[in-house]
């Protein structure tokens, strides 16, 4: 009976630790989920990160992302507002400009995402693009768009007969 | 208009398969199906829209689903209900790659579409033309003033591309549909089917020309 007794105690005092111990893990793991969504560095403005040619055109901007404003939401990741994402050719002018509302921006990799629209021209204004959702790969000049995609594109001067 | 040209466009059928026994075609003005033949012909010096300016209005592209802008090599891919719109054309298929202009004075010369392509042609005059292939190749070029703006259409086999007009339908193995001159040319073997009359009430037995022959481009 006394075995019995000390079993059950024993029992307790386990499930009790156990218990604890799990409750412990858990808060901690709340804490740490909650330590990777805050801010770190909060909010800035007029936010621009530029990327430039190889040598010999070093000196030029390939292409540039930026915003009206910029919150940090993790070490790599940014939300970016008022998204303007230009891309140059290597003599300077102005190959295409994007605007959306906003992105996500992930510093690390050079890579903006959302699913909002996205609208684009070219330098020239021949061009222009429309669509839902994008993903833009600045180190490869790669522009995604998702859905329901619109180009229209200018023609120059009628050379037919 | 164009009538008139499948109706030629048949007879020269009807001559090809004729050649051997030495049966010719009288006051044939053109010579539009070229059969077996591994290159396409230079176009002809004037066509049915000859004279007249070819409409230059935008070129619109759409799809429902997801597009890759290159833009360091310049061109864009589309898919998934894929729609090419311009003044004269419309063309629907399910991919579809363009290159992308570089400059105000550049045109898009380039475009494959692929999987399910149908294109409405409408000439200068105003003729639609119908037509269905699994491949479309669209080629824009100025060379020395002068402009080559062509489609090739092409299925892959035993089914053939088919150019309709009305009632009447060709096949070929590829056809290239010229957009400078509004000329059709149909590469072997070549099977059409032709009402001579706009007006001929469907049900009657069409006349089919159907070859394999080699035969050399006859001289206009």
């Amino acid at each position: 009976m006394t075995n019995h007794r000390k079993t059950i105690r024993r029992f307790a005092i386990i499930s009790a630790t156990s218990l604890l111990i799990g409750t412990a893990l858990l808060a901690l793991s709340v804490v740490n989920t909650r330590a990777q969504q805050i801010p770190i560095a909060g909010t800035m403005s007029d936010f621009s990160s530029a990327q430039y040619f190889d040598s010999p055109h070093q000196q030029q901007m390939k292409s540039r992302i930026s915003g009206a404003e910029a919150q940090q939401i993790t070490m790599a990741l940014w939300l970016i507002k008022q998204v303007k994402i230009e891309k140059f050719y290597e003599d300077g002018k102005l190959q295409i400009v994007a605007e959306a509302p906003e992105c996500v921006y992930d510093r690390i990799n050079a890579v903006a995402n959302s699913p909002g629209e996205l609208h684009i021209q070219s330098g020239d204004g021949q061009l222009r693009i429309d669509g839902e959702g994008f993903l833009w790969r600045q180190t490869e000049s790669l522009l995604t768009i998702s859905n329901q995609v619109q180009t229209v594109i200018t023609r120059p001067t009628a050379i037919h007969p | 208009m164009k009538l008139k040209y499948f109706a030629i466009l048949f007879f020269s059928c009807v001559w090809i398969s004729q050649a051997q026994t030495n049966v010719n075609t009288n006051g044939v003005d053109a010579i539009l199906a070229l059969v077996t033949t591994n290159r396409p012909a230079p176009p002809p010096a004037a066509g049915p829209g000859a004279g007249l300016t070819r409409p230059q209005g935008p070129i619109k592209i759409q799809a429902q689903g997801e597009a890759v802008f290159d833009l360091n090599d310049h061109w864009a891919t589309y898919s998934d209900h894929v729609q090419v719109t311009d003044a004269l054309m419309k063309l629907t298929c399910e991919w579809l790659k363009s290159n992308l202009p570089q400059n105000s004075t550049d045109s898009v010369t380039n475009i494959v579409a692929e999987t399910n392509v149908v294109i409405d042609f409408t000439d200068k005059t105003g003729q639609q033309t119908h037509a269905i292939g699994d491949k479309a190749v669209y080629y824009f070029h100025v060379q020395n003033g002068v402009t080559n703006e062509t489609v090739t259409l092409t299925k892959n086999p035993p089914n053939f591309p088919v150019v309709q007009h009305g009632q009447d339908y060709i096949t070929g193995s590829n056809i290239v549909y010229n957009l400078v001159t509004d000329f059709f040319y149909v590469y072997g073997p070549v099977q059409a089917e032709g009402w001579p009359g706009t007006n001929t009430p469907a049900g009657l037995i069409p006349t089919t020309a159907k070859t394999n022959q080699p035969v050399q481009p006859k001289p206009l």
